[in-house]
């Protein structure tokens, strides 16, 4: 019986001792090669680690108390991670926001390569609960802890660009697009301690952000998996922040007049310094800005250079849409001479085939649809859609082979322009292309010029009649501008000249006169009110 | 603070349980005398049961009054001496591990760490003596009985209740010297940890304005240190110190060295507190001016707080009681902690406004409106004068015209319309006086020896008739009972979303959310049923099984405020009324074991 047992153990012993040898095989770690002697690229998990970099020293930090409270936990990981999130959601409602801060730094030691706890508790802390203060600079501080909690993520996840470009966002929109923007931003230019600590020197959050979204890119440039969203808007974000930029510079220098006017000690400064400190500001402005805008334009075109791959076809630039359009064009015509007509019949063919009410709803015309009417017409418009392929196919026999390439030609160019379109439709780059183009204009160095002096004119000086003829000059300048690119006035809200239209309304006031019925950029109000 | 439950009087408490507690106990007599009843009815037959139970009845209860204390303690010392023997105090090694590295885990960014230190070595502390108290207690008879020490014991001239009562005591007794050694370390720890001093150097344009006397204006900035920098403010009395940041602020001195000045900035002062509030009972008014239970609800997850709609009549009342002349006599400290929601952006750059009145109760005699900016997430301080102004400009007396019998109204508003003020009740008090930061620490570590001595009783309980690992898993199980008493508590009265466990499951099943009604039908009604079954058993829980988390006070030290004396008295007796039919238990099954006989 004894000898039994003894047996048996001996038996499970060597069965063990076995089992160690493919555990021996998978998991022997690998060396680095020394002078003495070479490197092993260690066992199979070990080389699956290297090849998709998913060692904890290529993720990123390697970090003691991290290591220790994950072995704390006894293998028990998920669950302390689970308590520790349901933990974190209740003090966030009962608005605890010591303990919320504390358990997402032990969440973020339990988890630290799961990039969901950094993305999504990044924007608990910048967004959530900096919301729930009243005081803006403690609504500040908190956006910058957001910040910074996945700027910490970065370096446990070093290379990721979800985190890069969440920074980047963090820096550029929350700050930059919050109600609180104009404080937030100068914050931002004052938070010395916040900048010591950072490896990117850049006091103005758009230019900060833009150097976290280039980082992201170089990322994926370099292997990493892109972000969730499309390539022309990830790729798009730093020619956006450094166009925001040039508009924040904008209020930059209404804010540096305000704050000038602001100072003014009557006794201890005379008119002279007044002005000419004035003056430094005006000097600093009108340089920093029209740079601002080359720098947007330029980083717009670097980005309708780019090539962007697609599905199946070649690689398009959102550049390419003219030339695009030209050669469709060309192919079109190809069609047209191989099956002349074709595309009329086909569609007359399909037309008398549509339901009586989808027809109905074709007839009307857009702006006279009802929202039923609307969906029917969208219907009837795929139903009666008239394909490359099927004008081919109306080819004579003799010219069927050829017509059927310039069709699929004809539909290959048509792909890549709907792509072009949409591409450049998502990041609205003729919008920002047009807005560098006429901020670059002299008439619109002219018309921010006049704009400032008239508001000058009329804060610090006191000058109505000076004020209103400066803003009036200034806005003879904005209605050339106007003329020539009448597509700006569809979305006037960002253009520094309705603040100058607010002002000079102002002007009107205290001078007892009315506003004039034929205003100089009454369409500009009109849109304005339908933005509104 | 958060007192999401009132704290309740002790006279009121006594009052309430007392009836309830000798209800409790008189039914447990008669359980225990049913199952021996029932017991000697088997082997004897009725007649002779009736007359054996009363002999062993008077028995027991002979051996309980004869009881030796001497006795109780030298068992209570060998308890000791056998919980060295078994390396407790690694226990003790594990605490000191724990903070050793405790500086890696805990956030030093934390907008306030003087509550989360205090709270991770309270928190740690409690958790570990818990445990410890739970291992000791359940594994010590068992094991006794399983290596035949016990033999030794029970020949010895030893009734079975001393030795329960002697395991008992000399278990809270090594517990004790442990909580006192750990509770040292960690008050040593916080302080030592927080303790900090930052570095000033003031700037041309500071010290012109300081030479220049301009009143009170920030001077310059500290040096930065555990995260954080302060502004040096020189006061209109002409005093330097530091503002508030991280929960506390630091004096600075001025020290001349040769004809140079040089700022020196002291400790940090205002971390730790111990207040010792009044609370008044809160009403609101509704934006027409009529009583209303609570204000508006402006769409929080969290209840808690109520809302007054600013620039309308909506005000909340706060009515103090037991206002008297030689508590306050230098005026009345009042502490708010105000909740602002704008449903409007208004002007960013300020505050929002408000105001606040007193108000006689009996002769509506009230004051001139005092406003303020609110402001969120930090006692702001109002000290109301010994002689104000009332509505028509004629001076009164605090007390005397405004407070008499010891009452007093405070009537909050909020002054901009579209902006809302939000509180609770223990938002507003009048602070007493500052108590003792030692002492409240103290107190706080008191609860936790209460929670300790309970677990111990349970645990030797359940160890006269279980072995070690089934003991251990119900004195687990108490316990889970316990620190989940409100959980169990809403299950058996039908509070948790979703139904009870059957009714859970099911949904969990279909994927149904909490919301959704099931369907009527033979099912539901099984479920139904079912679960009717589970909030009967839950109720019996809960009216067995203490109510732990209640039994802490470690939240009342962690924010800064004195353990109310009135509340450590009601958990002591709470603990008391446990512990005292826990032991009798223990003792009446040790005594029906065979090896006590």
């Amino acid at each position: 019986m004894n000898q039994t047992a003894f047996f048996r153990k001996v038996v499970y012993l060597g069965l063990m001792a076995l089992l160690l040898l493919p555990l021996y095989w998978l998991s022997q770690p690998s060396t680095t090669a020394t002078a003495e002697q070479p490197g092993s690229p260690g066992g199979a998990l070990a080389q699956k680690r290297e090849e998709f970099k998913l060692g904890q020293a290529s993720l990123g930090k390697i970090d003691p108390a991290g290591e220790t409270i994950r072995l704390a936990t006894l293998g028990m990981r998920g669950i302390a991670a689970n308590i520790l999130w349901a933990k974190a959601d209740e003090y966030k409602m009962k608005e605890d926001w010591t303990n919320l801060s504390a358990t997402l730094e032990q969440i973020a030691y339990l988890q630290p390569n799961y990039i969901g706890v950094w993305q999504f508790q990044s924007w608990n802390l910048a967004y959530n609960v900096s919301y729930e203060f009243d005081d803006y600079r403690e609504r500040y501080a908190w956006v910058i802890k957001g910040i910074e909690f996945l700027q910490k993520g970065i370096e446990y996840n070093a290379n990721d660009p979800r985190l890069m470009s969440g920074v980047g966002w963090f820096a550029a929109h929350k700050i930059g697009r919050s109600d609180e923007h104009v404080q937030f931003r100068r914050l931002f230019r004052e938070d010395d301690d916040f900048h010591r600590r950072q490896k990117i020197q850049q006091r103005d959050n758009w230019l900060f952000g833009k150097a976290y979204f280039l980082e992201a890119q170089r990322a994926v440039e370099l292997g990493a998996t892109m972000p969730a969203s499309s390539s022309p808007v990830f790729y798009s974000r730093p020619a956006v922040a450094e166009s925001n930029y040039a508009e924040a510079l904008e209020g930059d220098h209404r804010e540096a007049l305000d704050a000038a006017a602001a100072a003014v000690a009557p006794d201890s400064e005379s008119a002279e310094q007044f002005e000419k400190r004035v003056a430094d500001i005006h000097k600093r402005f009108r340089l920093a800005i029209p740079a601002a805008w080359e720098n947007s334009a330029a980083e717009w075109h670097k980005l309708g250079d780019r090539d962007f791959p697609t599905e199946g076809t070649a690689p398009y630039r959102l550049n390419d849409r003219d030339v695009l359009a030209r050669d469709l064009a060309a192919a079109q015509a190809d069609l047209e001479k191989f099956s002349p007509g074709a595309r009329d019949r086909i569609r007359e063919a399909k037309l008398a085939k549509l339901p009586a009410d989808r027809r109905k709803a074709l007839d009307i015309p857009p702006q006279d649809r009802t929202p039923e009417q609307d969906a029917l017409a969208n219907l009837a418009e795929g139903d009666t859609q008239v394909s490359y392929d099927e004008v081919a196919q109306q080819a004579s026999a003799s010219n069927r082979a050829a017509a059927e390439a310039a069709a699929r030609r004809a539909a290959q160019l048509q792909e890549m322009l709907n792509e072009v379109t949409r591409g450049r439709e998502n990041v609205n780059f003729d919008g920002w292309l047009a807005r560098c183009d006429v901020e670059l204009t002299d008439d619109a160095r002219q018309a921010r010029r006049w704009l400032h002096e008239g508001s000058m004119d009329f804060y610090v000086l006191a000058d109505l009649p000076a004020a209103r003829s400066a803003l009036e000059k200034s806005f003879q300048h904005w209605r050339h501008i106007l003329d020539k690119q009448p597509e700006l006035i569809v979305d006037p809200t960002s253009f520094a000249m309705l603040d100058g239209i607010h002002v000079y309304e102002a002007v009107l006031k205290q001078m007892d006169e009315p506003f004039p019925k034929k205003f100089i950029l009454q369409d500009m109000l009109e849109a304005e009110a339908r933005m509104r | 603070m958060v007192l999401e439950t009132e704290p309740v009087p002790f006279s009121d408490f006594f009052a309430a349980s007392l009836p309830y507690w000798l209800q409790g106990m008189a039914v447990l007599a008669l359980i225990c005398l049913a199952v021996g009843f029932l017991r000697l009815a088997v082997r004897y037959g009725p007649s002779r049961a009736f007359w054996r139970l009363a002999e062993s009845g008077v028995g027991y209860v002979t051996d309980l009054l004869r009881m030796s204390p001497r006795r109780v303690l030298a068992l209570a010392r060998l308890t000791v001496q056998e919980s060295l023997r078994r390396k407790v105090m690694v226990g003790f090694g594990l605490f000191l591990l724990i903070l050793m590295f405790a500086l890696w885990f805990l956030d030093a960014e934390s907008p306030d760490p003087a509550p989360l230190y205090t709270s991770f070595v309270m928190n740690c502390t409690s958790r570990l003596v818990r445990v410890m108290a739970l291992l000791l207690s359940v594994f010590s008879i068992p094991g006794d009985i399983k290596s035949r020490i016990i033999f030794t014991i029970v020949t010895k001239p030893v009734r079975a209740s001393e030795l329960v009562a002697g395991r008992m005591l000399g278990f809270v007794g090594i517990g004790t010297l442990m909580l006192v050694l750990m509770g040292g370390i960690s008050y040593l720890f916080v302080i030592r940890s927080l303790d900090h001093t930052h570095e000033f150097e003031p700037d041309a344009t500071s010290l012109a304005a300081e030479s220049a006397g301009l009143g009170s204006k920030v001077i310059g900035t500290t040096s930065l240190a555990r995260n954080h920098r302060h502004h040096v403010v020189l006061g209109v009395d002409g005093v330097l110190a530091t503002d508030v940041s991280q929960g506390h602020w630091h004096p600075v001195t001025v020290e001349e060295h040769n004809g140079h000045k040089r700022y020196v900035v002291g400790p940090p002062q205002g971390q730790f507190h111990a207040r010792v509030p009044l609370y008044g009972k809160l009403r609101f008014k509704d934006r027409y001016g009529g009583d209303a239970k609570r204000g508006t609800n402006v769409g929080n997850e969290w209840t808690y707080r109520s809302h007054v709609e600013g620039g309308t009549l909506a005000a909340a009342i706060w009515h103090f009681d037991g206002l008297r002349r030689e508590a306050f006599p230098q005026g009345l400290p009042m502490d708010m902690t105000i909740r602002v929601f704008r449903t409007e952006k208004g002007d960013i750059e300020r505050g929002i406004l408000g105001s606040f009145v007193l108000r006689n109760p009996q002769t509506g005699l009230t004051t001139q409106p005092q406003d303020f900016v609110a402001k969120e997430y930090v006692t702001d301080r109002h000290l109301i004068p010994n002689r104000l102004l009332d509505s028509t400009g004629k001076s009164i007396e605090l007390f005397g015209d405004l407070i008499t019998d010891g009452q007093l109204e405070v009537q909050l508003q909020c002054l901009q319309r579209g902006q809302f003020f939000g509180m609770a009740q223990p938002d507003v008090y009048l602070l007493e006086h500052d108590g003792s930061v030692g002492l409240n620490f103290v107190k706080g570590y008191v609860s936790i020896w209460l929670q300790m001595v309970l677990i111990t009783a349970l645990g030797v309980m359940w160890s006269t008739f279980l072995n070690g690992p089934v003991a251990m898993l119900a004195t687990g199980a108490s316990l889970v009972a316990g620190f989940f008493h409100h959980f169990f508590e809403s299950i058996a009265t039908g509070k948790t979303p979703g139904g009870a466990t059957f009714e859970s499951l099911v949904r969990m099943v279909q994927h149904k959310n909490t919301v959704i009604k099931l369907e009527p039908g033979w099912g539901t009604s099984i479920v139904n049923l079912l679960d009717g079954g589970v909030r009967h058993l839950m109720k019996l829980i809960t009216q067995m099984v203490p109510d732990m988390r209640a039994l802490g006070d470690i939240d009342y030290v962690v924010a800064g405020f004195n353990v109310p004396d009135g509340q450590l008295l009601v958990q002591a007796v709470t603990v008391a009324a446990y512990v005292l039919p826990i032991f009798l238990l223990g003792y009446l099954f040790f005594r029906l074991r065979e090896v006590a006989q």
